[in-house]
């Protein structure tokens, strides 16, 4: 008994000064123990579909008074991220080609952020590459932010149109000659690249053809041959006013069979061109003006309407202005340049026929 | 009495004179139906404007480049014919020709001109409404059309 209290009092004597020692040692500076050294940020991993990969994660910093700071993780390195996929142009460009393009990797990131991965492809009508390369971000130790996925938009691939591939209906709008707006058209187009030097669109476009011959007839002198044409520039409607009538009843419906057959046909895209204001100068011929007014907003209807193929109402009357016409209905060389550019510019807009 | 008696001579001549004056006038011919003034839509030539009066046809360029002034020597409505001769032009005017014959087809407002050289027959009306072949549609020669104006 007696010898088991001695034994606590010394060990608690012996407890009371090395607990004493260590408070001293503490008060003095002495490195304390060093924080457990962060772990390597795990490498991050390629994003797939352009996502960036993960953040890799310092260590955590050493505590401990005095003590010696512990060092960061070991770096993740980020892998750039997967291709990225096809735009949604793709789909409608054709099977095959369409697929969208490829976005390039991401440079993979250093440090622990990931490195941001290929942009999605926007991938045009006719099988347009992707986006541009998601540029990896260089991850901070420790702290990186994670990579965000590639959103490049995509080029709308340019020189892969050929001129028969589009077609221009319609009546003496684009069919009277000289043709300025085809040719305007056309002038744009080679000096942007996507059509040849000699190469020309196919027009169809008869003088004073109401809206029922250029759906039947025109249409089908534009398939003819076992022809196939992917866009097609039109018009139509303006003659059944001209011969008479205060509107066409019937224009909005025979349009819209039009563009059932040029889908099923695989037309791809297609721009109807509203009228100009009709007269000289412009909307001085009141009696066509007040038809075609009447008129336009259900060929308007039905052109947005349509999906397969697509098809874009072009408006003409903004650009038409005093001087682009001498007989109140055909353009004059710089009516021909005011149509034509703006025609170029939604193609550009759209991808259609790049 | 003299004056008695030549007012009954004129009484008694005067019918007759109305008589041969009556069966000797004919009747002024109808108007020319393609009177007024046309647009042209094509499918060839450049944009010009076509003015018809009874006697007279003006092929007038509208960029005033060139123009041409025609005689009508004849015309019928019922057949849809007319004959023209050349009187005066500038520029590179159209049609050319010292003398012409046309066959017309007239829809609604919608005009379409054949015209052959000549005065001796008239050409076939090949492709109204349209002037290009319906095969191929390539433009017949010399056949024009055109919508009336306001």
């Amino acid at each position: 008994m007696r010898s088991t209290r001695f034994t606590i009092m010394a060990s608690l004597g012996i407890g009371v000064i090395a607990c004493v020692g260590a408070c001293t040692s503490s008060g003095t500076g002495s490195p304390g123990t060093g924080g457990s050294v962060g772990s390597g940020g795990s490498v991050a991993s390629g994003g797939s579909v352009g996502s960036g990969g993960s953040v890799a994660t310092g260590g955590s910093p050493g505590s401990g008074q005095g003590g010696t700071t512990a060092s960061g993780g070991v770096t993740g390195s980020g892998s750039g991220g997967n291709t990225g996929p096809g735009g949604s142009h793709g789909a409608t460009g054709g099977s095959g080609a369409g697929t969208g393009g490829a976005g390039t990797a991401g440079v993979p990131g250093s440090g622990s952020g990931g490195a941001r991965g290929g942009g999605g492809g926007h991938g045009g009508a006719i099988g347009a590459t992707g986006g541009t390369a998601g540029s990896g971000t260089t991850g901070s130790g420790g702290s990186g932010t994670t990579g965000s996925g590639g959103s490049g938009s995509g080029t709308c691939q340019k020189g892969q149109t050929k001129g028969s591939d589009v077609v221009i209906m319609g009546e003496s709008f684009y069919a009277i000659s000289p043709q300025y707006i085809q040719n305007r058209i056309q002038d744009d187009a080679r000096k942007a690249g996507s059509l040849g030097a000699s190469d020309t669109y196919r027009n169809v476009a008869v003088s004073g053809q109401n809206m029922s011959y250029i759906a039947t007839t025109e249409w089908t002198a534009a398939t003819q041959g076992g022809a196939s044409p992917k866009w097609i520039i039109m018009d139509g409607g303006g003659i059944d006013c001209l011969t008479g009538g205060s509107s066409c009843s019937t224009c909005a419906s025979t349009f819209k069979t039009l563009l059932g057959k040029m889908g099923t046909a695989g037309v791809q895209e297609v721009i109807y061109t509203r009228y100009p204001e009709p007269g000289n100068p412009p909307g001085s011929n009141t009696s066509l003006k007040a038809c075609l007014d009447a008129t336009m907003p259900g060929m308007q209807t039905t052109c947005e309407g349509s999906t397969s193929p697509k098809c874009h109402w072009v408006d003409l009357r903004p650009v038409w202005v005093n001087g682009d016409t001498t007989d109140g209905l055909h353009p004059t060389q710089s009516g021909g340049d005011h149509v034509g550019d703006l025609i170029w510019s939604e193609m550009v807009k759209e991808c259609f026929a790049q | 009495m003299k004056i008695g008696r030549l007012v009954a001579t004129l009484a008694a001549v005067m019918p007759a004179l109305g008589g041969c004056g009556g069966s000797t006038t004919t009747p002024p011919p109808a108007p020319f139906e393609l009177q007024g003034g046309w647009t042209y839509l094509g499918p060839s030539d450049g944009p010009h404007d076509l003015t018809i009066s009874n006697s007279s046809m003006a092929f007038t360029d509208v960029a005033g480049m060139w123009s041409s002034q025609w005689t009508i020597k004849s015309y019928d409505n019922a057949l849809h014919h007319f004959q023209i001769t050349f009187d005066s032009g500038s520029g590179t005017y159209l049609p050319v020709g010292s003398s012409l014959s046309g066959t017309y087809q007239l829809a609604n407002t919608l005009l379409t001109l054949q015209v052959a050289t000549g005065l001796s027959s008239y050409p076939p009306l090949q492709s109204p409404g349209t002037c290009t072949a319906a095969t191929d549609g390539t433009p017949i020669p010399d056949c024009r059309l055109y919508i009336k104006q306001n």
